[in-house]
């Protein structure tokens, strides 16, 4: 589910859920595209990041 | 005028700047937020197909347009297209994706399953293929897919 909890990962996903719920169909899909791109560089960093702990343990 | 996209860009920067808390390093959580904004990007590159879009600018294919235009290529463009077209016919499929109990690519398999089936795709069971997505994992829906585009619809469908 997205959305739940108070921490920087809980409030992008309260903003992706707002953006998903919005009226305005229409969207630069271009942009939109730069913020998925995005989201899945930090996606590979939280992978390495969870990776790494592992490593420690 | 601040738009819903210009909030998401800048909840997407808070949180690439933000002093993350370990448990904000959570990949699942992480991939089920893009997996929907995946979702979503599949709807508007098919309603801007729909507008011919790719038309007014000269491309040969909306796939090529999109390609060039969100730089990516063109295999993945046109799997947001088929998925984007296949979408409005499997609302439960959508749904499932949004509560987290799939993933993308599990829909894109399901797409694009239903799209090789042509014009027997009314006999694709969303119910049942939906089971299958949730319960096994991507592999045995690829090999389906795979024996699909090699032998036809017909010989995967019930006889009689």
């Amino acid at each position: 589910m997205l959305g739940e909890g108070g921490t920087a990962l809980s409030e992008f996903e309260a903003a992706a859920r707002r953006f998903l719920e919005r009226q305005e169909r229409q969207v630069d899909m271009e942009a939109y595209r730069e913020i998925t791109d995005a989201l899945k560089v930090e996606l590979a960093l939280a992978i390495a990041a969870a990776d790494e702990g592992k490593a420690d343990l | 005028v601040t738009t819903r996209l210009s909030k998401l860009e800048g909840a997407v920067r808070d949180f690439q700047h933000s002093d993350s808390e370990p448990s904000d390093d959570d990949p699942g959580r992480m991939r089920a937020v893009i997996d929907a904004l995946e979702l979503e990007f599949s709807a508007i590159v098919r309603r801007a197909q729909q507008r011919g879009e790719h038309v007014a600018d000269g491309n040969i294919t909306a796939a090529s347009w999109i390609a060039r235009t969100c730089k990516m290529s063109v295999k993945s463009a046109a799997d947001r297209l088929c998925v984007g077209e296949q979408l409005a016919a499997l609302p439960k499929v959508a749904a499932a994706l949004a509560a987290g109990e799939i993933g993308y690519q599990s829909v894109s398999v399901l797409s694009h399953l239903r799209d090789k089936l042509g014009e027997k795709r009314d006999l694709f069971n969303e119910e049942e293929m939906l089971d299958y997505a949730t319960v096994l994992s991507l592999r045995p829906a690829q090999a389906l897919r795979r024996r699909l585009a090699c032998r036809g619809p017909g010989r995967l469908l019930p006889r009689g």
